[in-house]
């Protein structure tokens, strides 16, 4: 039937023109004083249209259309809503109704109204063009909760908040983000038009069953409210964030499966943990919280609008304390331990607060007094916001390690959490035997520090993990090492059975590198200075290969071996490595680098005074001010630093 | 029309006018009382050779039609007429026998003036030419169902309710398949429409004018 020509009578030939009549105009065709141009949008009753304004003024347009030609009274309704929604919204993140009117035969007129053209795209395809960072991400996350929340002020429930409605424009520096089409919008208000009666006449499904609350999805049209907008903005959140939804399939699978069983899978979605959703640690903690907050399957735990929000959103944005953080979570004195760590004296004492809630959830009797669920749920919590409000205090890229002392009883109160809730065997346990491990020996506690690499270790060795083996050695040699020159010999081996592994491989590792130069400072410890040169001449060849121009292994390669020259009497040399290792290098950079900075400094106006000390010529008083401040500086950080005993005139 | 003369497709163009007004133009000549003056097919092939060799002739409907906004197939009508005069002098100087170049009156028991003879017919070509796009533009963007769905509903008179468990589908995924054909005919006859100089914008009273013309 399809394929023949068909030469429809005259009567065929009305009813056909009749259909085409009851059509909604389309592109070339004029509404108003606007030609519709290109096609933009279109859904199962309507149409969006970029159109051009040609008087009074000349503007390009968006005009939605009506495009069903016999509309049901819901959808006629619906339309006739949206167009008063939009008109009475007033918020920079929402577009404003310019125009409105109907177009065609009075038996069959379309109506349609005019906004302003929003030239942007929607939130996950914006944020994956301009590869939006985290911190984008969720800012506009946040404008969009902010227009949300306009909405919600008027007394407006959105219904359909999903990606494809938040339409992101501009740069990521300064988002524009608009919430578009309100076509399913609830109106709480009964006194405005189309209000609260209308909505339940209407009733039926409306919204996007992946992006619905599980009131929504269960057809609760009565607990309805800004809470299931909530809802859906952190769904959107999951998936700017985690890249997906939550128990969602992919699109075309998606659209194939019937609407009950979509309806019935978003009134069963369990409240999302985007950290295992993305599989990104990192993501635990805050972000966690919010999300879990916004999603919770009980509507009165979620944030009560989307102003609530937006405003725990604009917290964690301005490093304020959010109120998404569980209670029982010591969230509120750890945050106030991150914030006020460096001013205040008795950090100990916060810290020893919060270990001690620790000590005690961890402990029997509250084993005896919680039952197991519970206790393990208390103990995730803690767990996770002990590890949240450790970020500050461990080093730059050196992942949870802390190099103060004053952190090492969370550290270990972690590792024993994960032992109690996981077993020592699981991954996440080794994981944080490895981060106590390095943290002792961040603070010079290698005894302690010994025995867990070892285990590390042996359980490597056990499992076939070459290249773990050789990280664990590379760490347990380094350990050793600075434990003296009573286990130099047994760190040499160690280490050089870490070397043997990574010389079969194509390219050296930036752990390798570290091997080599950890071999270069046991050589001398056992004072072979031709071996030890010959391991730092190898090391810094290393950190050439694998690390850029000016990056701290390098500097710190080229700064051994200034030291090592310098110790050895060729200041001269040992002046060209230690310029090569401060080119560039901003006294400004963090704690780290500060400290090599001042430490390779200073060694170059040692030598220079040593110099002038020895030829009998004052040294330059500018410069000899320059070296005490450096002195103090260090002797302030670390009067045990060794550099201050040779530096002593 | 102009950018089509422009850009050098004035073959496409002639080709598209005489598709679709041709035979309406053959039903229009013999309804007059010029139908003596030779065949039908040949009379319009004639005047269609005569017109469209003449560069200017689309260009001076253009710029009539922003005047008086006269349609395309109204000015093929006139200047079909000014044709026909035209061939019924030119047959007389070359004095053929009189009874073969003589009017004939226009029959009494016409019920329906040329012009409406060949409005019908023009409405009726329009419609089929309409209908052979969308059923192309439905094919090229396989939505061959939608077209059946659309026919079946709107030429066959089935109702939605009847043709969806037929089709495996439910009576409201057939209205909106049929709703999508419907926008694309509407399209294809306001792209014929446009083209024969209608106004856009006024596009609902030009589909309503071409209903008229075919009513009985």
């Amino acid at each position: 039937m399809t394929a023949t020509p068909h030469n429809p009578s005259d009567a065929e030939a009305r009813r056909l023109l009749d259909a085409a009549r009851r059509s909604a105009p389309g592109v070339g065709e004029s509404i108003g004083p606007y030609r519709l141009v290109e096609e933009i949008g279109r859904g199962g009753h309507s149409a969006v249209f970029r159109a051009e304004q040609l008087a009074p003024v000349r503007r390009q347009v968006a005009v939605k259309v009506l495009t069903d030609p016999a509309p049901s009274a819901n959808v006629a309704i619906r339309f006739a809503r949206e167009r008063s929604v939009v008109a009475r919204l007033r918020h920079p993140g929402i577009v404003p109704l310019i125009d409105a009117g109907e177009v065609g035969p009075p038996d069959a007129a379309t109506p349609w109204f005019a906004m302003p053209l929003v030239d942007g795209e929607s939130a996950d395809r914006w944020c994956e063009r301009v590869r939006a960072s985290r911190a984008v991400r969720l800012r506009v996350i946040e404008l969009a909760a902010r227009a949300v929340a306009a909405a919600h002020a008027m007394g407006i429930v959105h219904r359909d908040l999903k990606p494809g409605n938040i339409m992101v424009a501009g740069s990521p520096a300064d988002p524009q983000v608009h919430v578009i089409d309100f076509g399913v919008a609830k109106l709480l208000d009964p006194g405005i038009e189309g209000g609260d009666g209308l909505s339940t006449r209407v009733g039926g499904i409306v919204g996007t069953p992946e992006f619905m609350s599980p009131e929504q999805g269960n057809l609760e049209v009565d607990r309805v409210g800004p809470a299931s907008d909530v809802y859906a903005l952190g769904l959107v959140a999951c998936v700017l964030l985690g890249g997906s939804i939550p128990g969602a399939r992919s699109g075309a699978e998606r659209s194939s499966r019937p609407m009950g069983e979509r309806l019935r899978a978003a009134a069963d979605r369990e409240s999302p943990v985007i950290s295992q959703l993305a599989a990104d640690r990192s993501l635990r903690g805050e972000i966690d919280w919010i999300i879990a907050k916004a999603c919770s399957r009980e509507i009165g735990a979620r944030y009560a609008n989307a102003g609530a929000l937006a405003d725990d959103l604009a917290r964690l944005r301005e490093g304020q304390p959010i109120v998404a953080a569980p209670k029982d979570s010591g969230y509120a004195g750890l945050y106030a331990l991150r914030r006020y760590r460096g001013p205040i004296a008795g950090v100990a004492v916060a810290l020893a607060a919060i270990i001690g809630a620790l000590a005690f959830i961890v402990s029997r009797e509250s084993a005896r007094a919680e039952s197991e669920a519970a206790r393990n749920q208390r103990l995730s919590a803690l767990l996770e916001t002990a590890r949240v409000q450790l970020t500050p205090l461990t080093g730059k890229n050196r992942g949870d390690v802390v190099d103060d002392e004053k952190a090492i009883p969370l550290v270990e109160m972690m590792y024993r959490i994960n032992v109690e809730l996981l077993g020592t065997e699981a991954n996440e346990t080794q994981q944080s035997a490895l981060v106590l491990a390095r943290s002792y020996d961040r603070v010079d506690r290698f005894a302690e520090a010994e025995p867990l690499y070892r285990g590390l270790l042996d359980r490597a060795i056990a499992q076939g993990r070459k290249g773990d083996q050789a990280y664990l050695r590379f760490m347990l040699g380094g350990s050793l090492r600075r434990m003296g020159v009573t286990r130099a010999a047994e760190a040499r081996q160690i280490l050089e059975d870490a070397l043997a592994y990574w010389q079969t491989l194509p390219n050296p590792l930036p752990a390798t590198c570290g091997a080599l130069l950890e071999r270069a400072f046991v050589a001398g410890l056992e004072d072979k200075l031709d071996e030890q040169r010959e391991f730092l001449e190898r090391g810094i060849a290393c950190t050439e290969a694998t690390a850029q121009e000016g990056h701290i292994r390098r500097r710190e390669a080229l700064g051994f071996m200034g030291d090592f020259l310098r110790a050895r009497g060729d200041f001269a040399a040992a002046r060209d490595y230690y310029g090569r290792a401060l080119a560039g290098f901003s006294p400004d950079s963090d704690l780290l680098g500060r400290r090599w900075h001042d430490s390779w400094r200073g060694e170059l106006l040692w030598m220079d005074r040593e110099e002038a000390r020895k030829a009998g010529v004052e040294f330059d008083s500018a410069r000899e001010a320059e070296f005490e401040a450096i002195v103090d500086a260090l002797r302030k950080r670390d009067p045990t630093n060794m550099r201050l005993k040779h530096w002593a005139p | 029309m102009l950018e089509a003369i422009a850009d050098g497709r004035s073959h496409e163009l002639a080709a598209e006018l005489m598709r679709l007004y041709a035979h309406p133009l053959e039903i229009y000549f013999v309804a007059t009382s010029f139908r003596s003056l030779g065949a039908p097919s040949d009379i319009v092939a004639g005047f269609f050779c005569s017109r469209l060799s003449q560069p200017n002739w689309l260009v001076d409907w253009k710029a009539r039609h922003e005047i008086d906004r006269i349609p395309l197939r109204r000015w093929l009508l006139n200047s079909l007429n000014f044709y026909l005069h035209e061939e019924h002098r030119r047959q007389q100087r070359h004095e053929l026998p009189l009874e073969a170049v003589g009017l004939l009156p226009v029959s009494g028991v016409a019920r329906e003036t040329p012009e409406r003879q060949f409005e019908r017919e023009a409405s009726r070509s329009i419609v089929r030419e309409a209908l052979e796009r969308t059923r192309d533009a439905c094919i090229d963007c396989g939505q061959p169902v939608h077209l059946e769905v659309f026919m079946r509903h709107f030429i066959g008179q089935e109702p939605y309710e009847t043709l969806a468990p037929a089709l495996g589908m439910s009576a409201t995924q057939c209205a909106g398949m049929s709703r999508t054909v419907a926008s694309k005919f509407r399209r294809a006859i306001g792209g014929i429409l446009v083209r024969d100089g209608a106004d856009p914008a006024d596009l609902d009273r030009e589909i309503e004018r071409l209903m008229e013309a075919l009513r009985e």
